[in-house]
């Protein structure tokens, strides 16, 4: 398995088998795409005056109600003059068990393109991630969890999926910055959030790696109606500018060098849906050289459906 | 296809009794500072409120209420009659129920001038 296999997402996965990685060109196309892969993140929520859209690339600290239908990934990169084309189609749907613990079920479909080589194509393993909201201070805008991620070894096509499982404990948070002072003014719509995991592959001669990231968001909506009255209409004071980084960094069996992505974009949330749309662009040469784009419609399960689906099975709504 | 389609519309524009009730436009609006005091605050919400779970104070710099009368909810509305405001800050704190119990709130500041 390569260095950056652990993002730990199928997205990344799904270029890492057995036989991918026999395969130099694809092996090094799976190293570069794992980079980018993004944890196809999803949870929105509301902290006090806050409210945090969902991020497209990175794991935020929610137990939510929502479906991430269809997170499209356009990845395209060159290594040692070898390109590959990769495209992702992925899902994610989340369902509260009992208020702040939720359980997440994602996969997707996978085909990777490399120039003069037959394609790789298949549906990714599934993925299978409990989280639980520890601390949730709406006063403070503050909120951590912890999350595992169970990668299910297998359960992918055997062209593009891992044959072992691995795992990813995982801790998150998020903090809106509404709580400085008056005078601060226009940093107050800032948020971020941010995740820390481990990443242990079920293959031992895979190295593990530190599976680190987060978003720094601008939040217009709070500009508009916490701080200043800028005069936006209902379409533009739902919008967020953000800025997404996801990295992974090996920590032992030779895996290389840190690999990552940085992802500028903007998102839009609206009543129950959300729109958003991100560049993907590589860190170094170890990830890649090209920009790619990533693109997703999330749905507020919970908004839709308040009386019946968007609520826990176990204790009724927050 | 269609039927995908036509789900992401319904999702998009036919849940108006069924989602959180965002603030989308107050006046006097956040930041705004006013040259005569204004006589009542209207807060207007992306989505219809439970009356009897929404509301708002307002309050001077020394943390007094200010509001004449009792708050008025209907519909996605807030209305709130202001007492005689003399030149200050003050300070607005909001919030809102929609119809299917998912709760929002809020706070800005307005300034009244000399």
């Amino acid at each position: 398995m390569d260095v950056l296999q652990q993002e730990a997402r199928p997205f990344l996965h799904t270029l890492i088998t057995s036989k991918i990685m026999a395969h130099t060109p694809l092996r090094l196309s799976a190293a570069l795409f794992l980079t980018v892969a993004p944890n196809l993140a999803a949870a929105h929520g509301i902290l006090g005056d806050r409210f945090f859209p969902a991020t497209i690339t990175t794991d935020d600290p929610f137990a939510a109600d929502e479906l991430a239908l269809p997170t499209v990934t356009f990845f395209r990169h060159a290594e040692d003059g070898e390109q590959v084309f990769e495209r992702e189609y992925e899902f994610e749907y989340s369902k509260t068990i009992f208020p702040g613990f939720a359980l997440s079920l994602d996969g997707g479909y996978v085909d990777a393109s490399p120039v003069g080589e037959p394609a790789e194509r298949g549906f990714a393993n599934l993925e299978l991630s409990p989280i639980y909201e520890l601390i949730r201070d709406p006063e403070s805008e503050f909120i951590t969890s912890a999350a595992f991620r169970w990668e299910v070894g297998g359960t992918g096509s055997k062209a593009v999926a891992e044959r072992a499982s691995s795992y990813t404990p995982t801790l998150q948070f998020g903090k809106g910055f509404g709580n400085l002072p008056d005078s601060a003014g226009s940093l107050r719509p800032f948020a971020v959030t941010g995740s820390i995991g481990y990443a242990i592959p079920g293959d031992g001669s895979e190295p593990h790696t530190i599976e680190w990231g987060g978003a720094v968001e601008y939040s217009l909506l709070y500009l508009q109606n916490n701080v200043r009255d800028q005069g936006f209409g209902p379409f533009v004071s739902r919008l967020t500018p953000v800025v997404e980084f996801s990295f992974s960094s090996p920590v032992d069996n030779d895996g290389g060098s840190t690999t990552g992505t940085i992802n500028p974009g903007i998102l839009w949330s609206g009543q129950s849906v959300q729109l958003g749309v991100e560049a993907i662009i590589p860190i170094n040469r170890a990830t890649g050289h090209n920009i790619g784009v990533i693109a997703q419609l999330h749905f507020y399960i919970h908004d839709i459906f308040p009386h019946s689906l968007g609520t826990p099975i176990f204790g009724g709504a927050r | 296809m269609r039927f995908g389609y036509a789900v992401i519309l319904w999702c998009m524009f036919a849940t108006a009794a069924s989602a959180h009730a965002f603030l989308q436009h107050a006046e006097p609006g956040a930041g705004a500072s006013l040259k005569s005091a204004p006589k009542q605050l209207v807060l207007n919400f992306s989505e219809a409120l439970e009356p009897s779970f929404s509301g708002v104070e307002v309050t001077d710099s020394k943390g007094d209420s200010v509001e004449a009368a009792s708050i008025a909810v209907s519909g996605s509305s807030m209305r709130a009659t202001l007492k005689p405001l003399s030149p200050g800050q003050y300070r607005v704190k909001w919030h809102a129920v929609s119809l299917d119990s998912h709760r929002t709130e809020g706070q800005f500041t307005f300034t009244v001038q000399p």
